[in-house]
């Protein structure tokens, strides 16, 4: 089933067009990756699934980016609403200056809940989805900035999946990590699949190939290919393609 | 993830190996006991399966290597199923080449009774069933036990050989059968070298040591 399907996006920053005429179909639970040299425009088409862009001054977006069939540029869209179901993890990692628990009972809270018991629960639920329970159950009270990178990555990812989102935006998730906390990432991303539909925007090419179902590939604000992982990473079709996972330019 | 497809392929190894086999052992035992319908069913039933599965694995491999970049003794076991797949496939192609000869021998009056070519073919087959077991068991000890028993059946492919040519030049009818059964035990030899790089390539997996070609005695 489509989750998101994206008609003919276009996107400007002032005069300068950024992405162009853009298309596709992201299937529900499942990872795609986008994939493309510095300045292509992915973090920007990421941003556009959420309407994250909206905030930029001198934007001016066309096209259509339907979520569940709905077209998240309709006037009628509560933006509020529409970021509870599309959550986001960025590059850096970025807890509240708050303890642990407060992390993720904070989001819970501004969205209305108040039972105490509940939100307990889901902070319990979301640490241990987010595959970092084990390592702070015990210092839950303690400050977010006091956890490794790795594992204030994995509390991002567990704040984003505790207002139960529907799909998670993630751009660089691992840029800042190192190779064990990025493998850990990796195979809760992996996990993460079964109930999220998942975006992830990468510059590690390998990275897009072990964790994605799906692959596009950026270039100059143009999609260039988007096909199965399996398919982009073995028998492209595009020469373009090509060069850029086997390194020909980056 | 990785681990995960790895065991995947070597599922679908496994697979491969028995039907592979079982068409060995098919295909002697439709000549030794003149069954024809069996040596078509390993002609028209069992070739196909084989080739569909070896272009599958191919893919998959290729897609392991692509997708998760496996490196050390990962890599050479993808690797290695990849040549294993290969070899496996040959497998079934010699054993359909029996079948066919067998074929053609059946409705003929038998030049002597079949005792060495069976004896031989047993050797070859338990050699490919111990090499697959060794690469499951990662038995480095067992591969290379393997390879050593190809001398035999090289032996009995000789030996074989050298009676026909008796049976030949005793009764010159006899030339055409006899020269079909030489050729079903050059492929039985055939069998048991593909075995013997099974085990080559096992103890290159699990001691990433290369030992074709004699190499540890050259060095």
């Amino acid at each position: 089933m489509v989750k998101i399907e994206v008609k003919d996006l276009k996107l400007w920053f002032g005069n300068k067009k950024i992405l162009k005429e853009i298309s596709m179909s992201i299937p529900e639970k499942s990872v795609l990756a986008i994939i493309g040299p510095s300045g292509c425009g992915k973090s920007t088409f990421l941003r556009s699934l959420n309407r994250m862009n909206d905030f930029i001054k001198g934007v001016k977006i066309e096209g259509k980016v339907y979520l569940d069939g709905k077209n998240i540029y309709s006037p009628d869209v509560n933006v509020f609403e529409l970021r509870k179901k599309v959550g986001m993890v960025f590059q850096k990692p970025n807890p509240f200056p708050k303890t642990i628990y407060e992390n993720i009972a904070y989001g819970l809270k501004i969205h209305g809940i108040k039972d105490k018991k509940m939100i307990q629960e889901t902070v319990e639920k979301s640490l241990r989805d987010a595959n970092l329970w084990n390592e702070v159950k015990d210092k839950l009270f303690d400050n977010a900035f006091s956890l490794s990178g790795g594992q204030q990555q994995r509390l991002c990812i567990a704040r984003a999946i505790a207002i139960k989102p529907e799909v998670i935006l993630m751009d660089e998730p691992t840029s800042a990590l190192d190779p064990i906390a990025t493998k850990r990432f990796e195979n809760l991303v992996e996990e993460l699949k079964k109930d999220y539909t998942i975006v992830i925007v990468t510059h590690n090419i390998q990275q897009a190939a072990r964790v994605s179902q799906y692959t596009a590939f950026l270039y100059v604000g143009e999609l260039i290919e988007f096909n199965r992982t399996e398919k982009i990473f073995t028998a492209p079709e595009d020469k373009r393609t090509e060069d850029y996972i086997t390194g020909k330019f980056s | 993830m990785l681990t995960k497809r790895i065991a995947i392929l070597k599922e679908q190894l496994l697979k491969m190996a028995n039907i592979a086999e079982d068409m060995v052992k098919k295909s002697i035992k439709a000549l030794t006991e003149k069954n024809e319908e069996l040596a078509r069913e390993v002609i028209e039933n069992d070739e196909p399966k084989v080739n569909k599965l070896e272009i599958k694995i191919d893919e998959n491999a290729i897609e392991t290597i692509a997708l998760f970049q496996p490196e050390a003794k990962d890599l050479r076991t993808v690797a290695m199923i990849m040549k294993i797949n290969g070899d496996l496939e040959r497998v079934g192609d010699l054993s359909t080449n029996i079948a066919q000869f067998a074929l053609q021998l059946i409705p003929q009056p038998d030049v002597k009774p079949y005792i060495d070519l069976p004896r031989m073919a047993d050797t070859a087959i338990k050699m490919l069933d111990d090499a697959i077991s060794a690469f499951v068991s990662q038995d480095a000890e067992l591969a290379r036990e393997v390879c050593k028993r190809d001398d035999i059946v090289d032996g009995l492919n000789q030996q074989i050989i050298r009676e026909l040519i008796t049976f030949m030049i005793g009764d010159p009818r006899t030339i055409n059968r006899s020269l079909q059964i030489i050729r079903i035990s050059e492929n039985i030899e055939r069998v048991a070298d593909l075995a013997t790089n099974i085990g080559e390539d096992v103890v290159y997996i699990v001691q990433s040591k290369v030992i074709k070609h004699h190499a540890e005695e050259n060095e």
